[in-house]
């Protein structure tokens, strides 16, 4: 893996429990992370993301009342923000392939984990770096878009509905 | 075929194209990083011991209290000792005490799954806060050794029996 600067990047950490979002904090500064926003709760998020340029949104899924989930589904739907298209990790304790599926479709661009190591979110960083997806409008998503990379040699059948016309 | 019900999707470019701002430093690698954030969580542990001691103290209560013969209360420490078991398995293992997770992740999977927390159910429960307890007062890192294998091995043992499982 290649190491990458990351100290003009600006991320964003949501999680209502403190000592969480200083832990974040602390593994993000030791990754090379300067400029790096902490929110309690996603509506003080949603402020950040309204008014600040952001490179990354790094949200804890289980807070109450608003889950992670309503603020990334905020922060796609709001078409007039700079930052409808920033890019979100999911941080969760709960991962599985159902709530992959569910955060996924939600419009989040990776998924983490808990526990967190230093290891495993340079990875999903450097993921997002090295990846970029486009963004995908339909009825009813909008989101990076959930192909991630072009297989040339697949050669299954392919399901969305403009690649059967 | 097509479903004509349906637009057709809308392709978006991502304008934030992090590789202009985030440059590879030739030459180094990552793990030069990875040992410096480390070193800072390693700053955090102490905290984490302490926190893990008051969260064992408010799980005995919530127990206590899910004990109850008072619904709302039964109801308020099922939700107590949900909430901890979710931070708490967030956090143990960034912090070398990865029972702590699984532990953790096993009570909240164990609350999800029932609705009603009669005596056999409370039972289960009671298991897991004591488990919990056990590692924080023993501070048992890592695996634990022959004392975590005998720990999670009696806690897997009352799992088996009423066929949940970690």
């Amino acid at each position: 893996m290649k190491l990458y600067d990351l100290s003009k990047l600006s991320v964003l950490i949501v999680d209502d429990n403190k000592f969480m979002r200083s832990t974040m904090f602390q593994v993000l500064y030791g990754l090379g992370v300067r400029n790096c926003m902490q929110a309690e709760n996603p509506n003080v998020a949603i402020s950040y993301v309204r008014d600040s340029p952001i490179d990354i949104v790094i949200s804890d899924w289980d807070m109450g009342p608003k889950s992670g989930l309503d603020l990334v589904r905020e922060i796609r739907a709001a078409a007039e923000s700079q930052n409808r298209l920033v890019s979100i990790i999911m941080l969760t304790g709960n991962a599985t392939r159902r709530n992959v599926t569910t955060a996924r479709d939600s419009g989040i661009t990776e998924f983490l984990a808990k526990p967190v190591s230093a290891q495993s979110l340079y990875a999903r960083i450097v993921e997002i770096i090295e990846n970029p997806r486009q963004f995908v409008k339909t009825g009813d998503y909008f989101g990076p878009d959930r192909r991630r990379k072009k297989d040339e040699d697949y050669e299954g059948p392919k399901r969305r509905s403009e690649d059967q016309e | 075929m097509a479903d004509e019900t349906k637009p057709p999707p809308e392709f978006i470019e991502n304008p934030h194209n992090l590789q202009t701002k985030a440059k590879v430093l030739v030459g180094r690698t990552p793990e030069e990083l990875f040992k410096l954030a480390e070193a800072r969580v390693e700053k955090l542990k102490d905290e984490f011991v302490q926190i893990l001691k008051k969260e064992c103290d408010r799980l005995a209560d919530f127990l206590t209290k899910a004990e109850s013969k008072v619904d709302a209360d039964r109801a308020a420490g099922i939700k107590g000792l949900r909430r901890i078991s979710h931070e708490l398995r967030g956090q143990g293992g960034t912090f070398g005490y990865p029972l702590v997770s699984q532990i953790g992740d096993s009570m909240v999977k164990y609350l999800d799954a029932n609705e009603v927390f009669n005596d056999a159910e409370l039972k289960i429960v009671r298991a897991h806060v004591d488990a919990i307890r056990a590692v924080s007062a023993a501070d048992i890192k890592g695996d634990g050794g022959d004392v975590g294998r005998a720990l999670m091995a009696e806690l897997m043992r009352i799992l088996d029996k009423v066929g949940a499982a970690i």
